[in-house]
């Protein structure tokens, strides 16, 4: 079955009791940032904290991911902390790196070579780790095609409307117009490469109304999940993308036929007197799972 | 000095006789006692036409009332941490030089600070209550200042206890925010309201004397009456029984803590699972974070599937005023009001009636509301692999709890779930074994926390009903395991020989004993 | 040459590591020491022995931490010690 990354909740490192209560919440995926929500003198504090608990703490189903730091500044020189953190958390046994502020796909080669050379350092597979590229920028917005794939590590892109929009040199509203034409760019560039595509924070916490909307218009848009930033989040997202029984219904006969009609690829089946193509059945296969990990089916 | 041991059916080691206290029954079971003989009476009484009931003062009502040395006097504890009355007389009794009294109070709370001094000094020799907390429990763990076992009853044992002879009552000062001259009194109305009167008005029908506390005395008759005059001997007015802004707190919030909400979530999919919500069906829950959050969202499954309850009981909140007022159920059932916006429904609402401690959970009586319950939600300090529960010591053997009804209601309801969060700080919630059981695990059915639901193995049915319903389960010992592999295991605390407290169950059989703790 | 890790906060730890010092010797203060403190010292002493050093004054002001966090906070204080002494 095919990983569900529906939601993606944030926790920064730097907290202890996060490390250890975060994945009670049962988000699809856990991001503990080491970046942005971490002050420059508590770095080291962080990794350290972080390695430790990849040691001991049971995440059961939750996939984690760490947001590590940039690997170069802005002027193109090597940044600080990014490599400690690579070199820290592989051996630790991390398998899944979000590299932020990505603007080309030269940024993702490049931690993907340097991946390359610690897992051999450390006697694990190649490729073991994968990556989710950030795209923070307009510049990483429309080369999100090239950096989706620059590397076979890469299995999700993500979207972060904050920087966008101060580089973009306007503000976030609640209507996200703003967004649009970005959101669409990284969904339809995630489909094309094959990668899930996940969608910008929501920072108003107690406007549940806004998030709900603003979740329903992501998954419209494509994109496979949310990020979250509190527990209470995570809920409403499932929800949106659960869906109803009436079309796991449906899907799963357009499952069932097409296993029978043994369908490679090209070609058409007959469903209840309808047409039924690939991609209908590519659909049909993904509400399946969404309702396998919604729970509404075994 | 006997010194013979034995070991209850809930697996502790009692002597057969404990200094201070007698002959020791041990648990045998939820139900096993059936008791024999007539209940306990107090002395006749005679009233004539003209007498005054009102006295100028509470020398004058402890004199009148023949308190002496050795006997016993009872208080409630409805005025929770705003409560004057029982430091009021205390401070009194040690002014006239008596001592050697006992304490039946239905329970002590942080108000009850000043009692220190009246132990150290020896006019307060015994304590009989439903829970201890603050400085008062801490120099008895540590120090065993009383000199004698404190008795830990549930408010059904209390009940049970003195309707039986088992306390035998001298002297109750029953405060009361409105008293009428002839001593009929009701605790929600005036300037000092808590609500309803569950837990003094068995003291009033058994003690020899009784002395009510007001600083509201109307005329003769009072309308609304909880306790009568038939019971009453004495009168005394004060300026204030209580400080009401620590009586009458505000309601009782829904946490927004987020992992109170995911296991009040997950407790009340167990709830659902279990097919019990359904029209008519009876519920109580704890006033603690988790507890009352599962009110929330058994409210969400009532309104969307037109359910309504027949009565919701306790430890009555605004929360569940607000089910009751939205119709979702027939009735409030009232012990013990919890905060200032339910007192004023007692009020408003036919339908939130007043009920004693008797009525509430004593299990030696013709019915008690404990007994009617399908579903019972309670919190823990600690529980073991055999799903005892501990509620009234900490791991590291200090007192600092109470029993309540939880004993009670374990035992009368058909499912009974405790919500509780696998750690408090460093401190793991399951353990082996507890420091000191209060709720024995044979009546406590299934364990929620944050980290994963647990079922008592001899529930299967209850299995299968979580099975079906597709909630996953963990066996107790897994989920320990995983906690301990983050928390690590504790040292236990050592302990005396001396016992310092005696945890009865609601039948009067003891359950478990506390012993001082090593310093 | 000094180093100190850690927040004064619930399931939090304060560490302050000492290299100038003779052998090993570790100082626990928790309300929870009782329960936890030979456990406490026990993880200080791996990261001790991780990190390999030999001389080291660690002192650990509790608040209720877990011992990875113990763990993660003297390792970094280890090497913020190491580092103000100018050590690699």
């Amino acid at each position: 079955m095919k990983k569900l990354r529906r939601t993606m909740l944030f926790a920064p490192a730097s907290n202890p009791k996060l490390l250890f209560n975060t994945a009670i919440y049962k988000p699809d995926c856990i991001l503990f940032d080491l970046e942005d929500a971490v002050k420059y003198d508590e770095k080291d504090a962080a990794r350290d904290l972080l390695v430790e608990a990849l040691k001991v703490v049971n995440f059961s189903k939750c996939e984690v991911f760490v947001r590590i730091n940039p690997l170069r500044n802005p002027f193109g020189e090597k940044a600080p902390f990014g490599e400690l953190d690579v070199r820290a958390l592989v051996p630790a046994g991390l398998t899944r790196m979000r590299l932020p502020m990505c603007e080309k796909p030269e940024h993702i080669v490049e931690l993907d070579r340097l991946l390359s050379q610690i897992e051999k350092e450390n006697n694990i597979e190649k490729g073991t780790v994968k990556i989710q590229a950030s795209l923070e920028t307009p510049t990483g917005v429309m080369n999100a095609l090239a950096i989706a794939q620059s590397s076979d590590r890469v299995v999700s892109i993500s979207f972060g409307a904050e920087d966008f929009t101060r580089t973009l040199g306007t503000d976030r509203t609640k209507a996200a117009t703003e967004l649009f034409f970005a959101r669409s760019q990284v969904a339809m560039a995630a489909s094309i490469a094959k990668v899930d595509a996940i969608d910008t924070v929501w920072s108003d916490v107690s406007d549940i109304e806004g998030f709900r909307k603003e979740a329903e218009s992501a998954k419209n848009l494509g994109f496979a999940g949310k990020s979250c930033i509190h527990p209470s989040q995570i809920k409403i997202v499932h929800n949106i993308f659960t869906p109803s029984m009436e079309e796991v219904k449906k899907s799963l006969e357009i499952v069932e036929a097409a296993k029978l009609a043994n369908i490679e690829s090209g070609g058409v089946i007959t469903v209840n007197g309808k047409m039924v193509d690939i991609p209908v059945i590519a659909k049909a296969e993904r509400v399946v799972s969404l309702a396998k990990g919604a729970g509404l089916i075994k | 000095m006997k010194k013979e041991i034995f070991i209850n059916k809930a697996g502790r080691e009692l002597p057969i006789y404990i200094e201070g206290y007698g002959d020791v029954k041990g648990y045998e079971g939820p139900f096993a006692i059936n008791p024999t003989g007539k209940k306990y009476a107090p002395q006749k009484s005679v009233s004539k036409p003209g007498i005054s009931k009102v006295l100028s003062n509470l020398k004058e009502a402890i004199q009148n009332s023949n308190l002496k040395d050795g006997m016993t006097v009872s208080f409630h504890h409805h005025l929770r941490n705003g409560d004057y009355v029982l430091n009021m007389v205390m401070d009194e009794i040690a002014n006239m030089g008596i001592k050697d009294i006992t304490i039946c109070a239905s329970s002590l709370t942080k108000a009850h600070e000043p009692l220190l001094e009246h132990i150290k000094n020896g006019v307060v020799t015994g304590l009989e209550t439903s829970g201890l907390r603050g400085n008062i429990a801490k120099e008895i763990a540590k120090n065993n200042i009383l000199g004698k076992p404190v008795i830990f009853r549930t408010h059904g044992g209390r009940a049970r206890a003195i309707e039986a002879g088992d306390v035998k009552i001298d002297v109750a000062f029953i405060a009361a925010p409105a008293c009428d001259t002839m001593g009929n009194m009701n605790g929600k109305d005036g300037k000092s309201a808590f609500g309803v009167m569950g837990y003094p008005m068995v003291d009033a029908q058994y003690a020899e004397k009784v002395v009510a506390i007001t600083d509201n005395l109307v005329p003769f008759p009072l309308i609304d009456v909880s306790i009568s005059m038939s019971n009453v001997d004495y009168i005394v007015v004060v300026d204030s029984i209580g400080d009401p802004e620590k009586i009458a707190t505000g309601a009782t919030r829904v946490t927004k803590n987020p992992t109170d909400l995911l296991i009040a979530e997950e407790a009340s999919k167990v709830l659902i699972a279990s097919g019990l919500v359904k029209n008519g069906f009876a519920f109580q829950a704890g006033s603690g974070g988790a507890s009352l959050a599962v009110c929330k969202f058994l409210r969400e499954y009532m309104v969307d599937n037109e359910i309504k309850g027949s009565f919701a009981a306790g430890g009555i909140t605004a929360y569940l005023v607000e089910l009751l007022e939205a119709g979702l159920f027939n009735a409030l059932l009232d012990v013990q009001t919890f905060d200032g916006a339910a007192a004023s429904s007692v009020d408003r609402n036919r339908n939130h009636i007043e009920m004693s401690a008797s009525t509430y959970a004593n299990p030696h009586n013709k019915g008690c509301s404990a007994h009617q319950l399908d579903m019972m939600i309670l919190s823990a300090t600690e529980i073991d692999t055999d799903f005892n529960i501990n509620s009234i010591t900490g791991s590291t053997g200090m007192i600092m709890g109470a029993l309540g009804g939880a004993p009670d209601t374990a035992a009368g309801a058909d499912l009974t779930v405790v919500v509780a969060p696998t750690m408090r700080k460093r401190i793991p919630i399951i353990l082996d074994r507890v420091t000191n059981i209060a709720t024995p695990g044979e009546t406590i059915d299934v364990l929620v926390t944050e980290r994963g639901i647990c079922v008592n193995p001899r529930r299967t049915d209850l299995i299968e009903k979580m099975e079906l319903a597709g909630i996953e389960l963990k066996t107790i010992e897994n989920l320990k395991d995983e906690v301990e592999l983050l928390t690590g295991k504790p040292e236990r605390v050592s302990y005396e020989d001396i016992i310092v407290g005696i945890v009865e169950y609601r039948d009067g059989t003891v359950l478990d004993i506390i012993r001082q703790v090593k310093v | 040459m000094i180093g100190i890790c850690g927040n004064e906060k619930a399931s939090d730890v304060v560490v302050t590591v000492n290299l100038e010092a003779q052998g090993r010797t570790v100082e626990i203060k928790s309300k929870l020491k009782d329960m936890f403190g030979s456990l406490m010292e026990k993880a200080v002493m791996e990261v001790l022995d991780e990190l390999k050093v030999v001389n080291a004054h660690i002192k650990v002001e509790d608040f209720g931490a877990l011992d990875f966090i113990i763990k993660a906070r003297t390792k970094t204080a280890i090497n913020r010690a190491k580092k103000a002494g100018g050590i690699n």
